[in-house]
């Protein structure tokens, strides 16, 4: 970006203190500008002191500097990736995706317009009813803002979809798949609950009811298991027979859906928000269970050798932040060989 | 000591963390300069880079994103400054944040009376005329840029910083026999 048209040979000592030239040299001399300078005082030997004296009054600035403690711009950095997540999962995602690829404007500007009109008019007669979906890869968390704000932490290899804008007289409703933990908004502020402070959790056949409140759900396999840390929910089942479910804090509703049986249990219900920290989750859990949850969050295959494994059991709750760690733990406390072959992963008795 | 603008608008995670740390850094030291508030200046960095990335398609055809950033960032924290001082009104009324008097300084080593001379004529620049120095020089800024950042034009830029480093050069301009001992110095 250099302007090297001026010739510089009638200027003084003023002139070249205010040239930015000049002082882009004196301050921070590069290959290119050290070059240039030298040229220019070789074919201008008489301007040596003029240039000199120039020099001087620059390199003689100096500054007084103020750095931030180490670690400081790494954690701040890090904080920022985190909050950057949680805003662009907010954000309609085609945006982006329109913006990547400007040349589809060009060829489907038709197309695009087409479908805009359509959009807008599906929009007018059904207000509100886009959907929103989030899906999760394996080994990947995100949170997600409901249109009330609610937060949803959505574990691995899990989706969760909704209508983008809530209308205020229906209920609040979102279905999903996987795992996630929920921290309602509570709406109710007169003890009389109207349609629109209803929230509603759909999962396979199961609906969970909401108040303002903090629960988990989880359904892999033929499982589902509701945890409640915080608040009130009632558990409703679309299967004949089955009568509701109240949950108070520390209840976990588990069920099987191929068997279509329920039981209410007693449980340390904040364990299972545990992975939202990236930590354990599963307590005295059998081989089995760890291996299924394995599967489900990190996507690999994992086999056992040998039935009579899959009862063995680890006292405790286990750290399941990453899958090697997970199969570390499990190889020295079962004392079970791990190897891996095309891809898929086989516990062994040793 | 550039940043890959075309790298960040393209959605390049790395090129973006690289231009957060070198900007953290730049923007701690600048941003002190008008406030001794550490962690109001922490979280007007973290801020503005994070409202860079996220707005950084829109941003795409910035001609100068260094100047850019340096703008924006000072806006944001003369907004947060000002918007702290209405708060507590006692403590300042609502002037324009000023840019510190001790950031410029003279090099220490040259002839003792030479510096105090230089020190003081440096101490009686207008806030303005300092942080016009620190940009163009400590920070590199063109004058373009400083002008941009200032919200002057560059003719008033140039004329700011002129006016400041000719009158350091009037008290330069004093003895041949200092002069001479600085010659040698810089062979």
């Amino acid at each position: 970006m250099m302007r090297r048209r001026k010739t510089f040979k009638d200027y003084t000592v003023q002139d070249f203190i205010l040239d930015e030239q000049f002082q882009d040299w004196v301050l921070h001399p590069d290959v290119d500008n050290n070059d240039f300078w030298h040229n220019w005082l070789q074919a201008n030997p008489d301007k040596h002191k003029t240039l000199e004296e120039a020099a001087i009054i620059l390199r003689n600035l100096d500054f007084n500097v103020m750095r931030p403690p180490s670690g400081k711009a790494e954690a701040s950095m890090a904080e920022a990736w985190q909050k950057i997540k949680m805003q662009e999962v907010r954000l309609p995602k085609k945006n982006g995706i329109l913006r990547q690829v400007p040349y589809l404007w060009r060829v489907a500007a038709i197309c695009v317009m087409l479908l805009g009109l359509t959009l807008l008019l599906v929009q007018l007669l059904r207000p509100g009813e886009q959907p929103v979906q989030v899906v999760t890869n394996f080994g990947e968390l995100d949170t997600v803002y409901l249109p009330d704000r609610s937060m949803v932490v959505l574990n691995a290899n899990s989706a969760i979809s909704y209508n983008k804008s809530w209308d205020k007289n229906k209920p609040r409703e979102v279905w999903l798949k996987g795992e996630a933990l929920f921290h309602v908004r509570h709406l109710d502020k007169d003890g009389v609950i109207a349609a629109g402070e209803r929230f509603l959790v759909h999962t396979g056949p199961a609906t969970v009811e909401v108040l303002g409140t903090s629960f988990d759900v989880r359904q892999r396999r033929s499982k589902i298991e509701i945890a409640l840390l915080s608040g009130l929910v009632k558990v409703h089942f679309d299967i004949s027979g089955k009568s509701d479910i109240q949950l108070k804090p520390g209840d976990v509703v588990v069920m099987d859906t191929l068997l279509a049986n329920v039981n209410k249990i007693r449980a340390n219900t904040n364990d299972y928000a545990g992975w939202t920290q990236k930590r354990l989750l599963l307590n005295n859990p059998t081989l089995q269970e760890i291996v299924n949850y394995l599967e489900d969050i990190y996507g690999k295959k994992i086999v056992l050798s040998d039935r009579s494994l899959a009862n063995r059991t680890i006292q405790g709750p286990i750290m399941l932040d990453s899958l090697d760690d997970a199969l570390f733990i499990i190889s020295t406390v079962l004392n079970v060989k791990i190897i891996e072959q095309n891809n898929i992963l086989i516990i062994k008795s040793p | 000591m550039h940043i890959a603008w075309k790298k960040i608008v393209e959605d390049d995670h790395e090129a973006y963390s690289a231009a957060y740390l070198l900007f953290y850094d730049r923007f701690y030291n600048y941003g002190l300069r008008f406030t001794t508030n550490v962690s109001l200046v922490e979280d007007v960095i973290q801020e503005v880079l994070i409202m860079i990335w996220l707005d950084r398609k829109r941003l795409a055809e910035i001609s100068n994103p260094e100047g850019y950033f340096f703008t924006t960032f000072r806006r944001h924290l003369f907004k947060k400054i000002k918007a702290l001082t209405k708060q507590f009104p006692l403590i300042l009324d609502n002037a324009e944040p000023e840019f510190a008097r001790e950031t410029i300084l003279i090099n220490q080593e040259i002839d003792k009376e030479l510096q105090q001379k230089l020190q003081g004529a440096i101490d009686k620049l207008s806030a303005r005329q300092r942080e016009a120095i620190f940009l163009r020089f400590y920070e590199g800024l063109s004058y373009q840029q400083v002008a941009e950042t200032l919200n002057i034009t560059t003719k008033a830029t140039y004329k700011l910083v002129a006016r400041a480093l000719l009158e350091l050069k009037e008290i330069m301009g004093l003895p041949l026999s200092i002069l001479l001992t600085l010659l040698l110095k810089f062979d």
